[in-house]
């Protein structure tokens, strides 16, 4: 499953990411969503078609098709 | 590159790290805004006191998270970095600022400078609010794993001030030793060829590998760096091509899957430092969380965002409009005070009142709006609450090639365009900030009012109701707004779409800071910056330009004209161009009247009085102008004036924020054509149906 479907309140643990090359997405490997890091998905915003996480103990607000480009496992519901 | 002793000291951090409030501390009111060649986006220098000893410039250069920049303003903070950048090729320290708060991000961006062999430290920032960092032996334990100086920084206690400063001027000093204890690697088992280039000094022809400290980690770590910003496309012009390194296909994948491990490297290193200390951290308040459920709610947030914004907006037309009229009053009963002891009708009068004078007179009236909207801002900003405002609105204005951040300076457009385009700093992103800058002056400003009075009031105060209840002079003030946000919103649409990005495409990614209390100083401190750079840089081409209009408005080849009008350059001028302006149904008198109106738009109304021979310019001036202009004519004019670039300040301001002639020709050019064009439609259908 991609981080964008991650239900909320759920903490996952990302498997794998795509287009690493894309500068925005590295950047949210240096923001913490690096493989094996562990996120909570704190809210979802439908209408902003955005996510909100806590990673590394910092909240970051991203867009859905950013997150569609990790791959993850729930580890806590 | 070697680290000199004579050298800046650099401040960098995280966004929101605190680094801004540090710098004011160690400096006061003595820094400048400091600009270099080519880049548009600021640094702060300052002086930073030693003991017995010159003192050593600091420069507080603009947040990041990492090395590899994704904005304009972090790119200026890499290049100081790298050396890049004249007047700071060499460095004598980095000074690395860490929120508490958010120690593994900060602790992320330390471990990416000391890869690259630069002699850092670490100035912990918020530590009034992490109550555990005031403890020295948890203090001791960070300093020890991290192998720098970690110095503790209370805002409210100067002793840690000083503790940061006397340990800068120790290590600049040589009494205090800097020296890591091991440096950290950023590969393993590379492949030997690969080995071969990457120890090679001569590999890029610039000073960071040249100069590179004789230690192999450091010049194969630089190396690393160099390869991951070239393959980001990243100063290019700076560094040089990958081609020189003359890399097979097979090594470059290896490197692109060594740069894709290295953030989870670096975090796990981060992790490994703290992970003995963190246990004394003590657990936080949750109240951002709680104060987000109801701000960043889809309904209640967008409706409390627009709800401040409106307010802010209002707050600019409410307080600080009053307090420009009064300061171009001033000016104004200054000019005439004067004028009693200058030469009745004599050429130094008239340049005098009505160039310097009302030249100093409009540049020190945007001083009220440039403050009250940075103080506004600047307080948004520091709360924490512009970064919640900026995610909800981001998708929206996303739509329009804009972005969240958008928001307050398209806003304050309404007020006026000229504190608006410079709060366009506050957008990273350089083509959506050039977007913004451009159509910002699409939307009705507070100096176009007088004259939608004159030529609504005038020519259509006196129409029959639409259906019997619509006024038509209110439903037409209605349109020219509506007009201008239209205009703004497709005109962003078009240039967003014509001019490619020279990134990925920006996608939302924002950090919710915690909710502070704003620090006055600071925000003043800013707000005292960007007005004194609005009245150095912009108003010294506003003053010079007035002067230039004065004269085309008063001389002629004989010399100085009094009365007539008629018989200025700018007379002629009006009836040179008076066949462009013929096809939108506008005389020489008007064309003249919207040349004036180039000063401030205003001026469109007492050029117009002068050049139908009034002495009044209320009541008779709007009888002389139903006289003279139709109004199907007047309508076409009004299309005109809501659209077209009428203002020499923002056109100077766009200069300033650009560091160019291109991009003010370009926002003349569409401003122009589009309002000539649509005045232009509008007139030939209205001649057509017999208006």
């Amino acid at each position: 499953m991609t981080l964008a479907h991650a239900p909320k309140g759920s903490v996952v643990r990302i498997d794998c990411c795509l287009n690493e090359d894309n500068q925005n997405i590295y950047r949210l490997l240096e923001m913490g969503l690096h493989k094996g890091a562990e996120v909570l998905v704190l809210d979802k915003f439908l209408h902003l078609n955005a996510l909100e996480l806590l990673v590394k103990k910092s909240r970051l607000c991203i867009a859905n098709d950013l997150a569609s480009k990790f791959l993850v496992t729930i580890t806590q519901e | 590159m070697k680290t000199s002793n004579n050298g800046p000291v650099l401040l960098i951090g995280n966004p929101n790290s605190g680094k801004t409030s540090l710098f004011n501390s160690l400096t006061g009111l003595n820094a400048k805004v400091a600009n270099y060649p080519g880049i548009t986006v600021e640094a702060k220098e300052g002086k930073l006191k030693r003991f017995n000893q010159q003192a050593v410039s600091l420069i507080d250069l603009p947040g990041t998270y990492s090395l590899f920049p994704t904005a304009e303003d972090e790119e200026l903070t890499i290049k100081a970095l790298l050396g890049l950048i004249d007047g700071i090729k060499e460095h004598s320290l980095v000074v690395v600022v860490i929120d508490a708060s958010h120690l593994r991000r900060g602790l992320y961006l330390y471990s990416q400078v000391i890869e690259l062999g630069f002699k850092a430290i670490i100035a912990l920032t918020m530590v009034d609010e992490n109550l555990e960092f005031q403890d020295m032996g948890l203090i001791k334990e960070l300093q020890k794993i991290v192998g720098t100086y970690v110095l503790p920084i209370n805002q409210k206690d100067k002793n840690t001030l000083q503790l940061l400063r006397s340990t800068i001027d120790g290590i600049l000093a040589g009494s205090l030793r800097w020296e890591l204890n091991e440096l950290p690697l950023l590969y393993k088992d590379l492949p030997s060829r690969i080995l071969e280039v990457f120890v090679n000094k001569n590999s890029f022809d610039i000073d960071f590998i040249k100069k590179a400290p004789n230690s192999s980690p450091i010049v194969i770590n630089r190396h690393i760096y160099i390869y991951g910003l070239l393959k980001r496309k990243r100063f290019k012009n700076d560094l040089g091509d990958l081609s020189s390194l003359k890399l097979k296909a097979s090594e470059e994948e290896f490197l692109d899957n060594l740069m894709s491990h290295l953030p989870e490297q670096r975090f796990l290193r981060v992790d490994n430092w703290i992970k003995n200390i963190e246990g004394m951290f003590i657990p936080k308040k949750k109240s951002s969380f709680d104060a987000d459920k109801i701000l960043l709610n889809p309904l209640f947030g967008t409706l409390f965002s627009a709800l401040l914004f409106f307010l802010l907006v209002e707050s600019l037309f409410f307080i600080a409009i009053p307090l420009a009229d009064g300061i171009a009053d001033l000016f104004s009963a200054i000019g005439n005070f004067s004028s009693v002891y200058l030469p009745e009708n004599s050429l130094i009068k008239g340049l005098f009142l009505d160039g310097i004078i009302q030249g100093l007179g409009s540049i020190l009236s945007f001083v009220p709006l440039i403050a009250l909207l940075f103080f506004l801002l600047g307080i948004l900003e520091d709360s924490g609450y512009l970064a919640r405002a900026t995610f909800l609105f981001d998708k929206f204005l996303q739509s329009f090639g804009l972005c969240g951040r958008s928001l307050m300076p398209m806003l304050s457009g309404f007020a006026c365009a000229v504190p608006a385009i410079m709060a366009t700093r506050n957008i990273s992103h350089k083509k959506e900030r050039l977007i913004t800058i451009l159509t910002i002056p699409f939307l009705t400003c507070s100096a176009r009012l007088p004259v939608f009075g004159l030529i609504i009031g005038s020519l259509f105060s006196l129409s029959p109701p639409i259906f019997g209840f619509i006024d038509v002079g209110a439903l037409l003030f209605l349109v020219m707004y509506s007009l201008g946000i239209f205009m703004t919103l497709i005109s962003s649409l078009i240039i967003a779409k014509v001019f490619p990005s020279s990134d990925d495409g920006i996608k939302l990614t924002i950090e919710l800071p915690p909710y502070r209390m704003p620090k006055i100083k600071t925000v003043t401190i800013r707000v005292l910056e960007r007005v004194w750079l609005f009245i150095r840089d912009v108003g010294s081409i506003i003053l010079a330009c007035t002067i230039i209009v004065w004269a085309l408005f008063n001389l002629n080849s004989s010399g100085f004209v009094v009365g007539n009008i008629e018989n200025t350059y700018a007379g002629m001028l009006g009836k040179t161009i008076e066949p462009l302006f013929s096809p939108i149904g506008l005389d020489w008198q008007i064309a003249l009247g919207l040349l004036a109106s180039f000063l401030a738009r205003e001026a469109f109304i007492s050029t117009m009085a002068i050049s139908y021979g009034l002495t009044d310019n209320s009541h008779d001036l709007m009888q002389a102008f139903k006289e003279h202009v139709t109004p199907l004519a007047g309508l076409s004019l009004l299309i005109f004036f809501t659209l077209s670039m009428q203002c020499l300040s923002t056109l100077a301001t766009t200069k300033r924020e650009t560091r160019s002639f291109f991009w003010p020709s370009l926002q003349f050019f569409i401003m122009t054509t589009s309002a000539y064009f649509i005045a232009f439609i509008t007139y030939k259908i209205g001649s057509f149906l017999g208006f």
